[in-house]
């Protein structure tokens, strides 16, 4: 017999014994949320704020000395930011593909997808970070 | 004063799809959503099919979707839906038997998967099992629990993906796990733990709103979470400086079902 189902699409299935994964990445999207709130308040002041001793408006020059200042610092900060949004970010998506595919391989495939796209991004991202930092730091020197 | 009740409509062997019928009810006084359904099947239409029994919202049988709000007819008064049509469909997310009947078996499959019954290895006492007031202040509201489904049916997780426990499964979980008597943490923690667990819980609230007996679901998926993550990580049996119990507002739980308007013990 066809069954039809109703205003909305589940599907019968039988329980089955899914992986005990999941803690893990509900712990670190806690924990990166916090980083986020710490690297992203660094990462403004840095650069985005007006300088607060003077009160001057912010300028690409203004930005630059701060930066000559404490390349390692900044690049440090923003490694993490870059690390932290991309975890939280991302595991974001893992949830939602969790929540719609049901398929065991299919989550696996896109499951480590999404992690390649993060490890080229963090990959990606903190060598800029450092070159910058590494550029800064002997101009500076 | 006359009221339009909107029904769904379903027969497997007659009809290629669902459809909704129109019935008009002399409604007066306390009449609840279950006696006008009984007045549609007893007095003009006989083959209106639904499931009740207890008619007292004990037994769980009358889950429904009764104006966009999944509730117990026999819980809902007519008068406080203010309305002066009433549509009644079967319960969302489950498969359709027939007209308002919904099939059960994967809602009660997931209940059986977590073990829905004390388990304790050690040698039972001379009289009883004893449990504190404030051990038992743990479970009590999770004790409250009908199975009507009204929960689980109302959780777009569910909806998406039929492998999800959903909350009626987890609050089950959660009683027994935080039932001081109980010994069987680890193999329920190894269920409700899983990807089809707490995990897929997004805290949308939708169960704990719709629950006809005031239930706190999404506050024992949130606990059961963190009991699940201490179990993993070893935490086990070490006083803790926070603290992993339920964390239930002030009041909260004997909030009462703004519909059905059951108080629930504190
Ligand atoms: S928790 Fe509430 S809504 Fe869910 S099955 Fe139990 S009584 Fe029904
Ligand atoms: S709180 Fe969790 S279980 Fe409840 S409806 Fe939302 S996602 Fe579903
Ligand atoms: S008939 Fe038993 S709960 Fe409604």
């Amino acid at each position: 017999m066809e069954r039809v189902v109703g205003s909305v699409t589940a599907q019968p299935q039988p329980v089955r014994v899914a992986p005990k994964t999941g803690t893990y990445s509900w712990l670190l999207m806690r924990l990166t949320a916090y980083g986020l709130i710490v690297f992203l308040t660094v990462h403004m002041i840095f650069n985005h704020y007006l300088d607060l001793r003077t009160g001057n408006k912010l300028t690409f020059e203004l930005v630059n000395r701060r930066f000559y200042a404490y390349p390692v610092i900044y690049a440090i900060n923003d490694i993490g930011l870059l690390t932290c949004t991309l975890f939280h970010g991302l595991n974001g998506v893992r949830n939602v593909i969790y929540d719609l595919v049901t398929n065991p391989a299919a989550r696996r495939v896109l499951t480590i997808l999404v992690m390649l796209i993060g490890l080229y991004f963090l990959y990606d991202g903190s060598l800029t970070l450092l070159a910058l930092a590494q550029m800064q730091n002997s101009v500076g020197s | 004063m006359e009221v339009r009740f909107r029904v769904h409509r379903y027969d497997p062997e007659e009809d290629a799809t669902a459809r909704y019928q129109v019935y008009t009810v002399d409604v007066d006084g306390d009449m609840t959503v279950l006696d006008c359904l009984n007045q549609i099947k007893w007095y003009q239409d006989g083959t209106v099919t639904f499931r009740r029994s207890c008619r007292s919202a004990i037994c769980g049988s009358c889950g429904m979707l009764i104006n966009g709000r999944n509730r117990l007819a026999c819980n809902t008064r007519v008068a406080d839906l203010e309305a002066a049509e009433v549509s009644v469909g079967p319960l969302p997310g489950f498969p359709i038997l027939r007209d308002l009947v919904v099939d059960w078996d994967p809602f009660f499959a997931k209940d059986a998967a977590m073990k829905p019954y004390l388990i304790n290895d050690t040698p039972p006492p001379d009289k009883e099992r004893r449990q504190s007031p404030e051990e038992y202040s743990k479970i009590d509201n999770a004790t409250l629990c009908i199975m009507c489904g009204c929960c689980s049916s109302s959780c777009p997780v569910v909806w998406n993906n039929g492998q999800y426990y959903g909350p009626a499964a987890l609050t089950k979980a959660y009683r027994f796990i935080f039932d001081s008597r109980d010994t069987a943490t680890r193999e329920r923690i190894d269920m409700a733990g899983s990807e089809e667990g707490t995990w897929r819980c997004h805290t949308i609230f939708n169960c704990t709103t719709d629950c006809p007996k005031g239930v706190l679901n999404t506050q024992n998926i949130q606990a059961l979470k963190r009991k699940v993550m201490l179990e993993k990580l070893g935490f086990t049996g070490t006083k803790l400086v926070f603290n992993v119990d339920p964390i239930y507002k002030e009041g909260e739980a004997q909030h009462e079902h703004e519909a059905g308007g059951i108080a629930t013990r504190a």
